[in-house]
């Protein structure tokens, strides 16, 4: 059996249609898709005008259905009756969804491991080469993390501590691959003695939970809570190349 | 005939040694102690303290206290009251962790087989589970009886007959009359469970985790066990009520707070119908966690106020906060606070030996409060000012409820709060305390004189907006407080005419344009 | 004449075995210092059961001439003598917001029942070392709850946590069947001791713990303490 030319549009288009909306990962907004739709409408239009036997086929029953006849049957009257209700609808919903002011709050976007100050940079934790007191130190380290950061940055130094959801910056998950790992300890030193509130301006400092920790803990602390967050995580610290 | 039943018994002997042997391996009491205690000494002993005590470094900071694990008292169980958990019991905590609390969950971290580890090692903190000869008895959740209005009504019955109210309040906020007196078995301070927010609740807050609890109780807390009280079928027409105080599903952060434009004046008493009413300010109420404020001394580690919920609308001439927090009890200053574990353990002797026997000062409360921060003006591009109350450059605007009154100030910095003129003061409202739960309006006019210091409300802008709360009972005051982060407040414009107005007419332009078409057509009827 | 004096040598010597066998000890406990100011309790919690007015707090309780209420004595360590009998019933009742027996002596290895005589719900709630701990809901359709076995001799505090700080008891659970609780004037009585030289504790749960040595020889013998507030 052979389908009709317009049969085989109707195919195409509702096919591509059906592509663009769901096989496209990640999905389209309906803006493009009605762009893209749009565009293959006007495409099939010029492929069946270009011989006058296509667009009869085309065309004639498209037109042979909009003009009637006595002797339709009641199925083709009630498609026409809902053809003449449905495609006025359909362009006077568009209207209203362009016409419907949406607002959309400003879209932050953010530098998230910026570039630290000279003096913070090259810096060398005074504890990583003491053999001999390091599981001590380490152990320091951990009673300051537990004391101070845990409320935040969690038990298991994954960001999710009890407090995190909170904050619009999520704080740091410390268990990730390509955070502590790909930072040196003075990068680290710098944020924890700074906080968010020392962060540039293209790093959003006003959203920052990240409190200034010299205010609050001495540099030794400071030096050997980062000592515990590598050697709980089992990352080694990025180091001069 | 004989050999053929003993190679039977023998194959089922066989199997049931088999089957035995992984049931075994199911089991989380088959740890290596010693392989547990590296991995406590590493991962547990911050909180839980080296020798098992509940007194790591980090424990006092923690509220609920890390457990103890010497006293053998574990509150989330299958067993009856006053029993040790099953190894499952423990199982399930160390993998699951304990939400709200210290305890996170623990199975992104170690496997399997090294939770069994260190659960064997936790045990041999407390001689109870050596001493454990019998297997022991476990509770069982029996046939559910789905939730349903009629399960709810016998719930409800329970709930009061019970008098589960006495600690749990009327309305299940836990604020009921013997609420603030209460301590765990450690002597610590402990407050009653809120019902109404079950995304709280340690063990779980479905109705199969709430008949669990009723029948085990919390050891090692006031919460007893009423499994002596309750059937099957009770249990879980109690457990149906009480998830019924709770939303059906966690409520998530939506970060514009929409406020929609209302005709009339804004009543400022929050029982008011208007309140209610969807055509007017009975719209969508936005919920934003509340945590400790960690960042400044003096640091809160442990704020009543976790979840804020807020409603707001406006009108041509003000803007109105519908806020609603839960607080466990209603302070004030100089109120004196209930005494936590009824009688007090001071010494009965130091009147009499102290020269004046002067009486010890009575403890009081502070004020509860709660506050609404903007940026003092409007800020260019993304800039906001610091989150936590602002910056040098850049300053907030504070609109405060304190026990009832109401002040605006400014501040550019935690330490740097300033009260505004008495001539600049134009906050109203209205509202206050009822069943473990405050409801406070807040209204000011949409535009005022100052521009400087107060912001300015115009329809289509978005403005950040934040909260404080603060618990008066927990010794809560200035930086000791809850805090929020920056979300964004929008007064929706009213919709636009052409909204109503374009639509038909482009509809009818179709359908007339089809109209000449089909005209058109049958015209040239020959030529089809 | 000579059958009544044979009948009373056989009597006076029966008697004289017995005194030389078991004796009693009886005495007071006393305040050692000057009676504080007493606390009072605040009935802030169902007054229309607990009743209305302040209450003495029960951790002190003396009588006009400072003897100690609710005290317990136990001698230590005695050979032969009754047993300890664990099978008696013990009812400990909830009444009024109150425990009865402020403290209640427990033989190692008994059960008891908890009775709620007031139309509110209460609970038990114990605080042991030893003992399986236990906390029950006991409303108004519970009457009795009986408790599991105490095997093992400790202290244990008792309260209801919905009447905190109206509702303390403490539970001794005694392996001496020589323990008893001083009355509230203070006076104690023990019988049925065999002779010998024991020591004796006294405890107190705001006084704390005293041991005295006393010897009985048939007869009653005599112990009057004063306890003095625990240091530190």
């Amino acid at each position: 059996m052979r389908i009709p030319l317009i049969g085989k549009v109707a195919i195409i288009w509702v096919s591509l249609y059906l592509a663009l909306k769901f096989l496209v990962s990640p999905s389209l907004p309906s803006s493009v898709i009605f762009m893209y739709m749009s565009l293959i409408t006007v495409c099939i239009l010029l492929f069946v005008s270009v011989f006058p036997e296509d667009a009869e086929a085309f065309f004639g029953p498209i037109k042979r259905f909009i003009a009637g006849d006595q002797t339709d049957s009641a199925v083709r009257k009630l498609g026409r009756v809902a053809m003449f209700a449905i495609i006025p609808l359909f362009f006077g919903h568009r209207s209203y969804q362009a016409n419907m002011p949406s607002y959309e709050p400003p879209l932050e976007q953010r530098i998230v491991h910026p570039a630290p100050p000279t003096e913070f940079t090259g810096m060398y934790n005074p504890y990583r080469e003491d053999h001999e007191h390091f599981a001590e130190n380490v152990k320091r380290g951990g009673e300051v993390f537990y004391r101070n950061c845990v409320f935040c940055h969690g038990d298991k130094l994954d960001g999710t501590g009890i407090f995190a959801e909170g904050f619009n910056l999520r704080p740091a998950n410390f268990q990730e691959n390509g955070v502590i790992n790909m930072l040196q300890e003075s990068y680290l030193f710098w944020r924890i003695s700074k906080g968010g509130i020392g962060l540039p301006e293209e790093s959003t400092p006003w959203n920052s939970a990240m409190p200034r920790w010299e205010a609050i803990l001495p540099e030794e602390d400071r030096w050997k809570a980062i000592l515990f967050l590598y050697d709980y995580t089992g990352y080694k610290p990025r180091t001069w190349e | 005939m004989n050999k053929i039943v003993m190679r039977k018994v023998v194959i089922l002997l066989f199997l049931m040694l088999l089957s035995s042997n992984s049931f075994a391996q199911e089991k989380s009491g088959f740890g290596n102690v010693e392989a547990g205690k590296k991995i406590y000494t590493k991962r547990c002993i911050f909180c839980h303290g080296e020798q098992g005590g509940g007194d790591g470094p980090a424990a006092e900071r923690f509220n609920p206290r890390p457990r103890d694990f010497t006293m053998g008292l574990f509150k989330y169980r299958t067993t009856p009251n006053g029993m040790i958990p099953t190894d499952d019991d423990l199982f399930k905590v160390v993998t699951k962790g304990l939400p709200g609390t210290g305890m996170p969950s623990w199975e992104s971290i170690l496997s399997s087989q090294e939770r069994r580890d260190v659960i064997a090692y936790v045990k041999t903190f407390t001689k109870k589970f050596e001493r454990q000869k019998e297997a022991l008895p476990v509770i069982e959740v029996g046939k559910e009886i789905a939730s349903s209005d009629e399960s709810i009504e016998k719930g409800r019955a329970l709930f009061k007959s019970l008098e589960c109210f006495k600690c749990h309040g009327n309305e299940g906020r836990g604020n009921g009359p013997s609420a603030l007196t209460l301590t765990d078995d450690k002597g610590d301070p402990i407050r009653p469970r809120n019902l109404t927010l079950n995304w709280h609740f340690r063990g779980g807050g479905e109705a199969k985790d709430i008949y669990m609890r009723v029948n085990t109780g919390l050891n090692g807390t006031p919460m007893p066990s009423f499994k002596d009280s309750l059937d099957n079928e009770k249990s879980w027409h109690l457990a149906n009520f009480v998830r019924s105080l709770s939303p059906s599903s966690r409520p998530e952060i939506n970060g514009v707070i929409k406020s929609k434009k209302v005709l009339g004046n804004i009543p400022a008493d929050p029982s008011d119908p208007f309140w209610q009413d969807a055509g007017a300010g009975g719209g969508a109420e936005y919920w934003f966690p509340m945590v400790g404020q960690v960042i400044r001394e003096p640091r809160h580690f442990t704020p009543t106020v976790r979840d804020i919920f807020v409603k707001s609308v406006y009108s041509d001439k003000e803007i109105a906060f519908l806020l609603r927090w839960n607080d466990p009890s209603e302070s004030k200053d100089g109120e004196p606070l209930p005494v936590v574990g009824g009688e007090g353990d001071e010494d009965l002797f130091e009147g009499a030996t102290s020269a004046g026997g002067e009486e010890k000062p009575v403890a009081t409360a502070l004020d509860d409060a709660v506050a609404i921060q903007f940026p003092s003006h409007a800020l260019e591009g993304l800039r906001k000012p610091y989150f936590l109350m602002g910056d040098e450059k850049n300053g907030v605007n504070l609109w405060t409820w304190k026990a009832g009154r109401l002040q605006e100030s400014n501040a550019n910095g935690i330490d740097k709060e300033v009260v505004q003129g008495s001539a600049n003061q134009a906050l109203s409202g209205g509202g206050g305390y009822h069943e473990g739960q405050y409801k406070v309006v807040i209204k000011r006019s949409l535009m005022t004189a100052d521009q400087e210091k107060d912001m300015q409300f115009e329809a289509g802008k978005f403005v950040p907006i934040a909260f404080y709360a603060w618990d008066g009972h927990n010794a809560e005051s200035n930086t000791k407080r809850s805090i929020s982060h920056w979300y964004f407040l929008l007064l929706e414009p009213p919709i636009p005419r052409d909204v109503y107005v374009k639509p038909p007419l482009v509809a009818f332009g179709v359908f007339g344009c089809l109209l000449l078409l089909q005209r058109k057509l049958r015209k040239n009827h020959g030529k089809l | 004449m000579k059958k009544s004096f044979v009948f009373t040598t056989v009597f006076l010597a029966g008697f004289g075995v017995a005194t030389a066998q078991a004796g009693s000890l009886s005495g007071t406990i006393k305040l050692g210092v000057d009676a504080p100011k007493l606390p009072m309790v605040k009935v802030d919690k169902d007054p229309e059961v607990c009743g209305a007015a302040d209450r003495p707090s029960e951790k002190l309780m003396l009588s006009k001439d400072k003897g100690v209420a609710n005290a317990v004595i136990t001698i230590k360590d005695v050979k032969g003598g009754k047993a300890l009998d664990p099978s008696k019933k013990i009812e400990f009742v909830q009444q009024k917001c109150r425990f009865h027996p402020h403290v209640l002596i427990i033989p190692k290895g008994a059960v008891i029942d908890v009775v709620n005589n007031d139309p509110i719900t209460h609970n038990i709630h114990t605080f042991p070392k030893e003992n399986p701990p236990l906390n029950k809901a006991q409303p108004t359709t519970l009457k009795r709850i009986t408790s599991p076995k105490f095997e093992v001799a400790e202290t244990i505090k008792v309260q209801c946590d919905i009447h905190r700080g109206l509702m303390s008891a403490w539970f001794v659970v005694a392996d001496s069947p020589y323990t008893v609780v001083s009355d509230a004037s203070g006076n104690f009585k023990i019988s049925d001791v065999p002779d010998g030289t024991y020591q004796v504790e006294i405890w107190h749960e705001a006084l704390g713990k005293e041991t005295k040595e006393v010897t009985i020889k048939g007869g009653d013998a005599k112990l009057d303490v004063s306890l003095l507030p625990k240091k530190g």
